[in-house]
Order: structure tokens, then C-alpha cells, then sequence
């Protein structure tokens, strides 16, 4: 840089193109946005659940490996939990069931203690064993909002070692529309797709996943502090903005479907039921119909639905604000969500192969 | 990136998220150059279609997005031709837009500064432009230029040295000698890093 460039530049307009910036962007991107999507890349282009982090290998050379696969606790469900949990004391709320879920009919209304029964799933996932393989598999089917009354539904599989690993995306995609007349609208406009197609590939590429202010490979992951106060350091030296809770429930729906330690997801669990204006409700479908308890913050934003056991995270719904784009890097993009947003963890552990499936 | 609840992503493939940061980051860029050369309303309707463009082509853009977004916009410039801007001399255009300057000492540079790139070539005038706003690489702004990378090494070493001169910095490029890259230094990357990371 010389000073006749820094001369040179004091030229730019920039008080005009920020200004222009201002008045134009919505504009511009709906008018971008009101055309069909551009058609995928043709590599590898993964449409993983919002959470993950996909950096080209050169880009992280020496790096640990990331993995990117979420994955739900091992399947060590030892029957119902313990309704006498420790720490109780606030009082069990029901909350309206999840929306594409559903009381079980006949179910007993029985009102619990959020702390107790996430304090009792901690119990459950310290006591299993962590299994290995050479690939971590994860099956998820997500539901995603995508305007206009529209919600697309499709499933997504994944096999990674951390350096490499294979992508099936986009599978048995289907769209609902809120209202009969979103769905008239849609095909008035001749029916534009609303989602990419089906696409399988191999791919190298690092995988992380960032969470506040820090990311994770999958060595990382692993590492993770399993001790209450340790694992809550690490959080809140994370955490950035927003409340903490809804953080920690952000950061619980991946430390939950991730290959972290039984320490780390039971830690995670206790932490969770730590903070304040829980509500639980019990016999609610999960989007897969799977039976299972909905924990929800405070603010009603984030909501886990977890198995019976406590430990297995079967599904996480979105219902705050829609989030706002935000610009990203070279190697980085801002995947925001919007109301509504649910994913539902299918299936996920090590396998020895790639095409295994759990 | 962060998000608001801590969530990022690397290379995720959401069109409308790639897109939408790839607007944030560069419309300023592309505004500017076609304020150099149309009228305000013309500069922004080309600016919004570059963008259109840019999204229909999203999947086949380079890395390194800003020259082809540039190059676009100059291409629309060229094939409207409807600008009620009359041709005048990317000095006098640069007279127009510059930033009026808070005090005395800023406006005084800034005078000192349009009237020695006044006395310089058109072509030397876009050289130092494209490198100092937007601290394109060689190669890339010598295809925005119209010239070989080589031609366009040679305007702007001409055009940083006149100014210099005219503007009596105190630290000249050594006259008599092409300006050569330092081991490890890319030019114009550093600049492009600059000028593109604000917000």
C-alpha cells in the first residue's frame, strides 16, 4: 500500500454506494430470489442441517480432522426414566405439542419436572459405551420453511471419516404448503422448484461445525470437556450473543447427534437442565411420529424432543425469528433458519464402510 | 460465519445464503465502478442487474468473484449506451462522486489529488482507479481494461509515479525502474482484502 493509493482511494464514493446498498439490497435479493434457484454445482454440495462447516481440504492442511456427521447418542435406552430426579422444584408446564406433532390420544397427562427429566437422561448417557468405526453415518430428515407458505421436506445421509466420506442429498423431497391458496400461488407461478435435485458423490473435504465463537473438528468433538463446569466454560467462552439458554439448547442438538463422549453429552444434558423457565411436555410425536418429550427454552425459540430414556435426541424445532442472512467468507456461508425449522435424527453411528447404514 | 445462535457453516450449499453474502460483500464494489461511468439511477439499475446475473450464474462463478462481477457490469455499461451521463473524462467523473471531506486538510488532498489525476491519461486514470479501489490483480484488471496485463503493469507504475511526483509524497516509487514483486507479495491482494471486507 502507498500513499497514492490511500489518495486515490479517499476518492471512492463510498457514502453514496453504502447508501445505495441500504435502499436497493431487499429489493435486489427478492427480485434475485423470485427466479428459480440456480442449478446445484455439480461436486459435491452437501445441504446438511445448518450447524455444519465444510472447508476444502488445502484449506486446513495439518488441521485435525473435522467431522460433520450429527449423530444421536448410542441406542441405550433403559427403559422410563426416573420421575424423582434431583434437583427438582420448578413446576412442569405443558406446552402446546409441536406443530406436525401430536399427543398420543389417551395418553395420562402427567406433568414433570424439566430439570428432573433431563437430569435423569444425563444418568443414562454417562452410563453407555461409546462405540467406534471408521465412518460416522447420519441419517436426518429435515423440514425447512423456504417462504411463501412452503416447507420443504427432504433427507439427507452422510458417511465421514473427518478427510473424506460420501453425500446423499436431497432424498425423497416433498413440499407442504401452509394454506391451500400458498400452494395455488405456487403452481400459478408454474410451479418453480423449490429445492434441488437428488444428488449422491464422494467427496474430501474437512468437516466442522461452529458453534458461537469456536468450531469443532471431529478430534475436537471428542475432546470435549465431560465435566459440568468444564464443558459450561467452554459454552459460554463460545457464546456470543442472545441469551445463554437458547444457546445451550442450540449447542445441545449437535453435542447430542455428534460422536462426543458419554461424559460430554450427559455434561451437555445436566447443563441444559440448569437453566431457568423450562417447559416439558410429555407424549409428543417427534416430525416421524416417534414418541418422545419436548423440552422447550424459556422463550419458547428452541425445543429438543428427546426419547423416553432422556439421552436419545430424536428432533430440534426452530421457533423464534427467522434469522437474518448474513454475509459469510471465502471458505464460509451463514445458513439461516427460519420459524419453523425442524430436523429429525434418524439414525447415526460408526460403520466400517462407506453405504453402511445404521 | 456466525450465526445468531452460534450456528456456521463452511461450504454449505444454500443458494440464497451464498448469494446473499456474495451481495453483501461486493455491491459496493460494483456500484462504484459503474458510478465512474453512468448517472446515479443508470449506476444502481446496473449494479441490480449485475447481481441478477450473478445469481442466475451462481453455480459457475470463480472464486474470486469481484473481477467477473466488474467485468459484468462493465459489459451492461457498454451494451446500454442509454446513460444520460455525457462522455467526460473519468478524472472530471471522479471530481463529482469524491467524498467532500470533513476538514480543511482532507479537502485540500482531495483537490490536490483530482486536479494531478487530471493530468493524466484516461487509461492511466482507470489503471490507479482499479488498483487502489479495488486492488485487483494485474491480470484481472487488465481484462476490465481492455490491455494485457503487461500494458496494464506498465499504466500503473506510470500513473502511481506522476502522482507521486504531483502530489509530492514523501515516499516516491523510485523512478527508472519497473516496480517488481516482493518474495511472498502478491499485488493488489492485500488491497483486494482491504477494500473488500468492509462493510
Amino acid at each position: 500500500m502507498n500513499d497514492v493509493d490511500e489518495r486515490v482511494r479517499a476518492l471512492r464514493p463510498d457514502a453514496l454506494t453504502e447508501d445505495a446498498h441500504r435502499r436497493r439490497r431487499e429489493a435486489d435479493l427478492a427480485r434475485a430470489f423470485a427466479e428459480a434457484r440456480p442449478r446445484p454445482r455439480s461436486l459435491f454440495r452437501p445441504t446438511f442441517r445448518p450447524g455444519f462447516r465444510l472447508a476444502p481440504k488445502v484449506a486446513l492442511v495439518g488441521a485435525l480432522v473435522g467431522l460433520a456427521a450429527a449423530v444421536t447418542a448410542p441406542a441405550v435406552v433403559t427403559g422410563t426414566i426416573g420421575l424423582r430426579g434431583p434437583g427438582g422444584g420448578r413446576t412442569a408446564e405443558l406446552v402446546t405439542p409441536l406443530a406436525g406433532s401430536a399427543a398420543t390420544p389417551g395418553a395420562p397427562v402427567v406433568t414433570l419436572d424439566a430439570r428432573s427429566f433431563l437430569l435423569a437422561g444425563a444418568e443414562t448417557a454417562a452410563s453407555e459405551v461409546t462405540p467406534q468405526g471408521r465412518y460416522w453415518f447420519e441419517r436426518s430428515r429435515t423440514f425447512e420453511p423456504v417462504g411463501a407458505g412452503a416447507v420443504v421436506a427432504h433427507t439427507d445421509e452422510i458417511w465421514s471419516d473427518g478427510r473424506k466420506g460420501r453425500s446423499s442429498s436431497n432424498q425423497d423431497v416433498k413440499i407442504t404448503f401452509e394454506t391451500s391458496s400458498d400452494e395455488a400461488a405456487w403452481k400459478a407461478k408454474g410451479s418453480p422448484s423449490l429445492w434441488p435435485s437428488p444428488e449422491t458423490s464422494d467427496f474430501a473435504m474437512i468437516l466442522q461445525i461452529g458453534l458461537g465463537a469456536k468450531t469443532l473438528t471431529v478430534g475436537e468433538e471428542q475432546k470435549l470437556p465431560g465435566d459440568v463446569e468444564g464443558l459450561e466454560r467452554w459454552l459460554r467462552s463460545a457464546h456470543r450473543e442472545g441469551p445463554f439458554a437458547d444457546f445451550a439448547f442450540d449447542a445441545a442438538r449437535h453435542l447430542l447427534s455428534m460422536p462426543t463422549s458419554a461424559a460430554t453429552r450427559a455434561s451437555m444434558l445436566r447443563i441444559l437442565a440448569d437453566q431457568p423457565g423450562l417447559v416439558l411436555k410429555q407424549e409428543v410425536l417427534d416430525p416421524l411420529g416417534r414418541k418422545g418429550t419436548a423440552v422447550t427454552t424459556a422463550n419458547g425459540h428452541h425445543t429438543l424432543v428427546i426419547d423416553e430414556s432422556g439421552a436419545r435426541l430424536l428432533a430440534f424445532r426452530y421457533d423464534g425469528p427467522d434469522e437474518k442472512p448474513r454475509a459469510g467468507t471465502a471458505n464460509s456461508v451463514f445458513v439461516p433458519i427460519r420459524k419453523g425449522f425442524k430436523v429429525a435424527y434418524e439414525s447415526s453411528g460408526w460403520v466400517g464402510e462407506l453405504g453402511v447404514r445404521k | 460465519m456466525i450465526g445468531a445462535h452460534g450456528k456456521a457453516l463452511l461450504g454449505v450449499d444454500d443458494p440464497e445464503a451464498r448469494f446473499t453474502a456474495l451481495y453483501d460483500r461486493h455491491y459496493r464494489s460494483v456500484l462504484g465502478y459503474a458510478l465512474l461511468r453512468a448517472e446515479r439511477q443508470e449506476a444502481e439499475d446496473v449494479a441490480s442487474e449485475t447481481f441478477l446475473i450473478a445469481w442466475r450464474q451462481l453455480e459457475r462463478l470463480p472464486e474470486s468473484p469481484l473481477p467477473w462481477l466488474l467485468g459484468t457490469a462493465r459489459n451492461l455499461l457498454r451494451a446500454q449506451r442509454r446513460s444520460g451521463l455525457r462522455k467526460r473524462a473519468l478524472a472530471e467523473r471522479l471530481a463529482e462522486l469524491a467524498p467532500a471531506g470533513d476538514v480543511a486538510d482532507q479537502v485540500a488532498e482531495r483537490e490536490a489529488a483530482l486536479a494531478a489525476l487530471a493530468d493524466l491519461s484516461e487509461q492511466d486514470v482507470e489503471a490507479v482507479v482499479l488498483a487502489s479501489w479495488y486492488g485487483l490483480a494485474p491480470a484481472d484488471a487488465a481484462r476490465l481494461a481492455g490491455c494485457s496485463a503487461r500494458a496494464f503493469t506498465v499504466r500503473l507504475y506510470r500513473a502511481r509515479r506522476r502522482l507521486s511526483q504531483a502530489l509530492d509524497l514523501t515516499s516516491p516509487i523510485p523512478c527508472g525502474t519497473a516496480p517488481r514483486p516482493t518474495p511472498g507479495s502478491r499485488p493488489g491482494v492485500s488491497q483486494l482484502e482491504v477494500s473488500d471486507e468492509r462493510r
